[in-house]
């Protein structure tokens, strides 16, 4: 049976950085940058232990990657004076990055184990990455973004200057920004009609509320303790929950049904909206890894590289959600030696499970 | 009201007096000590003085500066706190009269109508809640904007407290007057450190200057200084330590060994530990200490040690560097000093952080609180002043808890 993802051989690797590969697949963000970043690769599989690499000129860098045929190219988000050993910070890329493996609220968690991807999963990947891409642009102000594709799953990476010099401390409180991580407070937030907002954080948290509401299930509801009215309720308004409060940012008291405004239980404080709400932002929180956001010195995978591990490139999408709509990992990120086994692969596997995408 | 710090204050010192180093040597014919201290005595009863809100800005200038010049001998004690506090309260007060917020060091820009959609407006600035009072209502309009960068570097809370929009934030009166309190603190900070580069070649005007305000300082502060101790000479406090001492101690090659252990760790351990902010550059060990077994039990065995870390270990194949270490605490070429001979060389001091740059760039990893700063001994300094800050909140800020 044909694979979707596999992991491929030296010789495919050879073949791929020999015939199909070349530095003119480089994103120009990267190219314009090279002298000033790091360069890592994995040579054998078991992790980029050859660091500190640095090219003067793109030929450089093709000649070594097409003599070596590395396993994996990560190049760093830090630019630096001397990239070799790694001192002279002259700043680094603000980055988002989403892995489709770790992503909570599965919805293909019948399809496969975590820590392993489908397309499915990828697709979600990709609506996080969307929504994460206009609170970028709208609320920051952000003009030189960037979405690539990773390999089982998105990184965006900011490269305005005034992003390119932030320190861990900001980027920590941008990260919390971004995945709608702090909970929110009845009085303050709700009653005051803060929550209704068109922009800030609380449009950031109705976009991620908007994630959740959309994939919780039943079992989700009955651990969160709702009563279960509350969850009968809430899972035959998703709909009109999303449209009413995500969408049109109604108030949460005409678009969550009556059932919500109380306590699920006597005895219990909190409503079931609070509830309901401040579980999102919990979920929030596992949708970045966040030690690549506040890291200023890590190191990326290379847009245009193999990700040997699963036999798909790690693509550059581009700047717009556009391009990042249209993107189709199955199409778009596979290697010319794998076409016709991908294409096979995930015509079956749209067969069995399309309709669930 | 001119912001101290402002380009409009930094242009007039350049074309009025030609530069910052000027003017500070001038201040002391223009400026009586006591017309200086005026800027800080108030503090004590809480009652500012009218003439200190309506000071002409040349006047104002000039005693600020005075002050600031005064707190080249002492960055981070408690006589900077105390200048600190006083001039932040003037000039908030006098951008409160002014009624707006404008020409300071903070850019700070004023929202035009029609920037944030009307609905939000409605609901940020409750445009319709007829019950709260005029002045209330006053108190949340979006007047202010920043960009999102700048908000940054200043701002301590989440972005959640603030409304977030094509990359500004937009600020109410308070929240801009916090802000502008902030970037304050912040180059009051970089200019007291700016200055201590240059004490030695001050006036003794800012010596006594500096003086006056250690009593007031001392008097103003005094439940804090008997509850908490003062912060000056006391334990290392290892954990505060600017990262290229904390790589020094943790031994080095052979090819950095002597830097890094007789230059660096001597003057940076010794100073640290006996007399962290010396009021003057030529100033001896015995002026500090009345024994010598701080620096025997304390000081030179952290020396050693390091120096064993060192690969090889510079003690062992360089046995004369021992004296080579009391030689730059000043005991002169010795290996059994006694407390006498304290000023038979110099006590050398910690080298600037450009010479360490230069001379030892592998020691020199800057992190985020090497922003500013110029002397390893200054990092340390502002390390403590912040710890005992947030000591000060924690004992202080039980009420709201
Ligand atoms: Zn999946």
């Amino acid at each position: 049976m044909a694979e979707l993802f596999r992991e491929v051989t030296e010789r495919e690797r050879k073949h791929y950085y020999s015939k199909e590969w070349s530095a003119k697949k480089l994103p120009e963000f990267i190219v314009r940058t090279l002298e000033e970043r790091e360069f890592g690769f994995d040579h054998t599989g078991e992790g980029p232990n050859d660091r500190k690499n640095v090219f003067m000129d793109v030929r450089d860098l093709e000649d070594y990657v097409r003599a070596t045929a590395p396993y994996a190219i990560y190049s760093s988000v830090a630019l630096y004076e001397e990239p070799k050993d790694m001192s002279g910070w002259l700043g680094a890329e603000l980055v988002f990055d989403i892995d489709a493996k770790d992503l909570p609220l599965r919805r293909c968690a019948h399809l496969h184990e975590h820590g392993q991807v489908c397309p499915i999963c990828l697709e979600d990947a990709k609506e996080l990455a969307r929504d994460t891409l206009i609170i970028l642009k709208e609320d920051f102000g952000f003009e030189n973004v960037h979405v690539v594709y990773s390999g089982r799953g998105y990184h965006i990476r900011v490269l305005d200057e005034w992003a390119l010099r932030l320190d861990g401390k900001a980027r920590e409180k941008i990260l919390a920004y971004i995945s709608a991580a702090e909970e929110l407070n009845y009085k303050r937030d709700i009653d005051s009609n803060m929550i209704m907002l068109s922009s800030g954080y609380y449009r950031v948290f109705r976009l991620r509320f908007g994630y959740f509401i959309k994939r919780i299930s039943k079992s989700h509801l009955e651990n969160f303790g709702l009563s279960p009215r509350q969850i009968q309720d809430t899972i035959e308004n998703k709909e009109k929950i999303y449209q009413e409060f995500v969408l049109n940012a109604k108030s949460p008291n005409v678009s969550f049904p009556s059932s919500l405004k109380r306590p699920p239980r006597k005895g219990k404080k909190r409503s079931g909206l609070m509830i309901l709400l401040n579980a999102s932002s919990t979920f929030s929180k596992a949708y970045f890894d966040g030690r690549v956001t506040v890291d200023v010195k890590r190191i990326l995978r290379l847009p245009s590289s193999l990700h040997s591990k699963v036999g798909l490139i790690a693509t550059y999408i581009g700047p717009s959600e556009k391009k990042l709509e249209r993107f189709n990992p199955f199409k778009d990120a596979v290697p010319g030696f794998r076409k016709e086994e991908v294409r096979e692969a995930y015509e079956e596997w749209v067969e069995e499970h399309g309709d669930e995408m | 009201m001119l912001d101290p710090f402002s380009d409009k204050a930094k242009r007039l010192v350049k074309e009025e007096f030609g530069g910052i180093t000027e003017l500070l040597l001038i201040i002391p014919s223009y400026v009586g000590i006591d017309q200086a201290l005026e800027r800080v005595l108030w503090v004590k009863s809480g009652e500012m003085p009218r003439d200190l809100l309506e000071m002409g800005d040349i006047q104002d200038l000039l005693t600020f500066y005075a002050l600031l010049g005064a707190l080249a001998f002492s960055p981070y004690g408690i006589e900077m706190e105390l200048v600190k506090e006083a001039n932040s309260r003037i000039y908030a007060k006098r951008l409160r009269r002014a009624g707006r917020i404008s020409g300071t060091a903070t850019e700070l820009r004023t929202v035009d109508a029609g920037e944030i959609p009307s609905r939000d407006r409605t609901i940020l600035e409750r445009t319709h809640h007829h019950e709260l009072p005029p002045d209330e209502r006053d108190k949340l309009r979006l007047r202010y904007k920043i960009h999102l960068g700048k908000f940054l570097e200043l701002w301590e809370g989440s972005l959640k407290e603030v409304y977030i929009r094509e990359g500004y934030v937009y600020l109410t009166t308070e929240q801009a007057l916090k802000l502008w309190e902030k970037s304050f603190e912040r180059n009051f900070e970089r200019a007291v450190n700016l200055l201590y580069e240059v004490r030695d070649e001050l006036p003794s005007y800012y010596l006594q200057l500096y003086e006056r305000l250690g009593e007031i300082a001392r008097e103003y502060f005094k439940e804090r200084l008997e509850r908490m101790g003062s912060a000056e000479a006391g334990l290392l406090r290892f954990e505060l330590f600017p990262p290229c001492v904390k790589i020094a101690l943790g031994g080095v090659p052979a090819g950095l060994r002597n830097y890094a252990i007789t230059v660096l760790l001597t003057s940076f351990l010794s100073y640290a530990r006996l007399c962290p902010s010396p009021s003057r550059r030529d100033v001896r060990i015995r002026d500090c200490v009345g024994d010598l077994s701080v620096v025997e039990k304390e000081i030179l065995p952290v020396i050693i040690e390091a120096g064993n870390r060192c690969s090889p270990p510079l003690f062992e194949d360089q046995p004369h560097e021992v004296k080579n270490i009391w030689y730059h605490l000043g005991f002169g070429l010795t290996d059994k000093p006694r407390l006498e001979d304290s000023g038979n060389s110099t006590w050398y001091f910690p080298p600037n952080c450009s010479k360490i740059r230069a001379n030892a760039p592998q020691l020199c990893k800057p992190d985020r609180h090497c922003r500013n700063i110029k002397n390893p001994l200054t990092y340390y300094l502002r390390r403590l002043y912040i710890e005992s800050r947030k000591g000060k909140q924690s004992t202080e800020g039980g009420e709201n808890g």
